[in-house]
């Protein structure tokens, strides 16, 4: 095919040959592109990969230095607990809150979002697929420090001779069990926030207390018990199908959290989805540009 | 008829930003004039259906605009924000926008490399929109706008932030569109602009259509108007001394190097002038308006009509 565009003239002049490939309606997937490069482009995405990427490492070498011994397995064990039970849940909810909520807060603040709306694509697609990006933006933030303490800790039980005696096919079952836990947190709190960002005028601080109301049950209402809430409903899962993999078996506390059965757990996790999905679906087609 | 508003009312909150507006547009290109808070983007976000109005409906082609995303294949528009998708080039910003218009990439490719030379960005269109001064910022939107060849542009203050080449630049490129049957509104603040622009102009006022006038009208308008002019002769002094005595200034404000003056009819000063640079064997350096501000044009107008 050889089109001859002519920039002599000073107008556009579509030739037919393209203008017969052009489609009824636009493609959505863009929006996607356009959210995940704007996401991968801001170095506090960068930063914050970062710090999530090291801060595992970093507090093994700390209770390393200060307390355990390496060969003792109780350090492996005590020191994923921290990192689990620790500090991930609230990472967990951290980047959902600020990539989920940023997804169309941001467009609207600047404006940006007009060249979404003001085009042949159905609005409900576009926050399809900025929700889509938001969920590999989150786990391209989240996943690799989960893996990567999978993958030290499997290491350092081989040398020391401690935990992990399981097959390799087991503990690839659990580490994917962990991820899919992850994934229920992120796919979940993504969809609450990122409609919530479009209901409130104040979004950030709204779904700060909304991710965090869990996190304050956990410390505050003898761990964590509410059993509509995402990262109650990811342990229980996890708790519930997990395999073998020893060490991380008593951070699990599989016999502390019997009370949710997986199918209870998931039809928690798809009703609240579906709800604020179907919240989200509809103010972004109401929703006006001021 | 293009455009059809019809008795739309838009609040935000207890401010009235569009109050009872109707205006039936006919084809051709349009300028949207008022000071800066009269009204003009609210009515081009409602006009491009990103705004609801609050009362009243707004046909473009005779279908209704909001909610109506087929309606966008036929529009092109560029929004008068200063921000655009830092993160990409100003080719991938353009690209991406005809995706969204349904073609595909290849195609999108070719035809926005077309729009960004139509707005003489092709030297930099593989940098990023990031480094753009706001003027270049300005052109790629207006690439993007007309990218798709829209029937319909809607621009939002489009010349805002160029310099006088670029402003030149993209009035031609502007009316060489409307020649081609293109439906173009347009707002600005600068009445100046959309004299070169637009063949019918709407005045708005703190949400409220004035009037909509022809630019021949404007233009004989702008000839009666009391006017300030700069100007500058090789012999100031006797100038003046000419134009206070045939009682054509009404002031006169004497600098190192130029005069200021003041001007009832500028139409009666404009034949006049010319001998009044022979009689005094002067030459004339700069002649300029100083107060060609729509500001002033739009007293005069408000002015009169109240009076009337």
């Amino acid at each position: 095919m050889t089109e001859t565009i002519n920039l002599e003239r000073k107008s556009v002049h579509i030739p037919d040959e393209i203008l017969k490939l052009r489609k009824e309606e636009g493609n959505s997937a863009i929006a996607f592109y356009l959210q995940l490069r704007k996401y991968l482009s801001g170095g506090f995405f960068w930063a914050v990969s970062l710090a999530g990427y090291l801060f595992p490492l970093i507090l093994i070498v700390i209770y390393n230095r200060t307390t355990r011994d390496l060969s003792n397995l109780g350090f492996w064990k005590q020191a994923l607990l921290l990192i689990f039970g620790g500090y991930f849940p609230y990472y967990a909810v951290i980047v959902p809150l600020v990539l989920a909520t940023a997804a169309f807060r941001d467009d609207f603040n600047d404006q940006n979002i007009v060249y979404l709306f003001v085009k042949p694509v159905p609005r409900k697609k576009i926050y399809v697929f900025k929700l889509l990006a938001y969920v590999v933006a989150s786990a391209v933030m989240t996943f690799p420090p989960l893996i990567g303490i999978i993958i030290v800790a499997y290491i350092a039980s081989i040398q020391y001779d401690v935990g992990f005696n399981e097959s390799v096919s087991v503990i690839l079952l659990d580490s994917g069990l962990l991820l899919l836990g992850l994934l229920i947190i992120i796919v979940g709190y993504g969809i609450v926030f990122m409609s919530m960002s479009l209901v409130v005028k104040r979004p950030l601080l709204i779904n700060l207390i909304i991710g965090f109301s869990a996190i304050f049950e956990a410390i505050f209402v003898d761990l964590i018990n509410n059993e509509w809430e995402f990262p109650y409903i990811a342990i229980n899962l996890i708790s519930n199908w997990w395999v073998g993999f020893d060490s991380l078996n008593t951070f699990l506390i599989r016999n502390t959290f019997p009370n949710l059965s997986p199918m209870t757990g998931l039809i928690h996790a798809l009703f609240i989805s579906i709800v604020f999905l179907a919240i989200g679906l509809h103010r972004v087609s109401k929703k006006e540009l001021y | 008829m293009f455009v059809e508003i019809l008795n739309v009312s838009k609040w935000f909150g207890d401010v009235i930003a569009l109050n009872d507006i109707s205006l039936k547009l006919e084809n051709g290109s349009i300028g949207l004039v008022g000071l800066n808070g009269a009204g003009k983007t609210t009515l081009i976000k409602i006009l491009v259906g990103v705004l609801k109005p609050t009362e009243g409906d707004v046909f473009i082609q005779g279908e209704p605009i909001w909610e109506n995303i087929d309606l966008y294949r036929k529009i092109g528009y560029c929004p008068e924000i200063d921000n655009q998708m830092d993160f990409l080039t100003g080719k991938k910003f353009v690209e991406a926008n005809l995706e969204l218009q349904g073609y595909p990439l290849e195609s999108a490719a070719k035809l926005a490399l077309q729009a960004i030379t139509l707005v003489n960005m092709e030297k930099n269109m593989d940098r990023k929109i990031k480094g753009y001064s706001r003027g270049m910022r300005q052109r790629m939107k207006i690439a993007q706008a007309i990218a798709h060849d829209p029937e319909i542009l809607f621009l939002d203050e489009p010349l805002q932030g160029l310099d006088p080449i670029g402003r030149h630049e993209l009035t031609i490129l502007f009316n060489d569109l409307a020649s081609h049957g293109k439906n173009i509104i347009v707002s600005s603040h600068v009445l100046h602009e959309l004299e070169r622009i637009s063949e019918t102009v709407v005045f708005i006022d703190h949400g409220k259509i004035l009037g909509l006038s022809k630019i021949e009208e404007i233009r004989s308008l702008l000839d009666e108007i009391p006017r300030k002019f700069y100007l500058r002769t090789s012999n100031n002094l006797d100038v003046a001394k000419t134009l206070i005595t045939l009682g054509l200034i009404s002031e006169v404000q004497m600098a190192s190097d130029h005069l200021v003056i003041g001007i009832e009819n500028p139409k009666e000063f404009s034949e006049q002038l010319p001998d009044v640079l022979e009689k005094t064997h002067t030459e004339l350096i700069e002649l300029r308006p100083v107060d060609e501000s729509l500001e002033a044009v739009f007293n005069y107008i408000y002015r009169g009509r109240r009076n009337d």
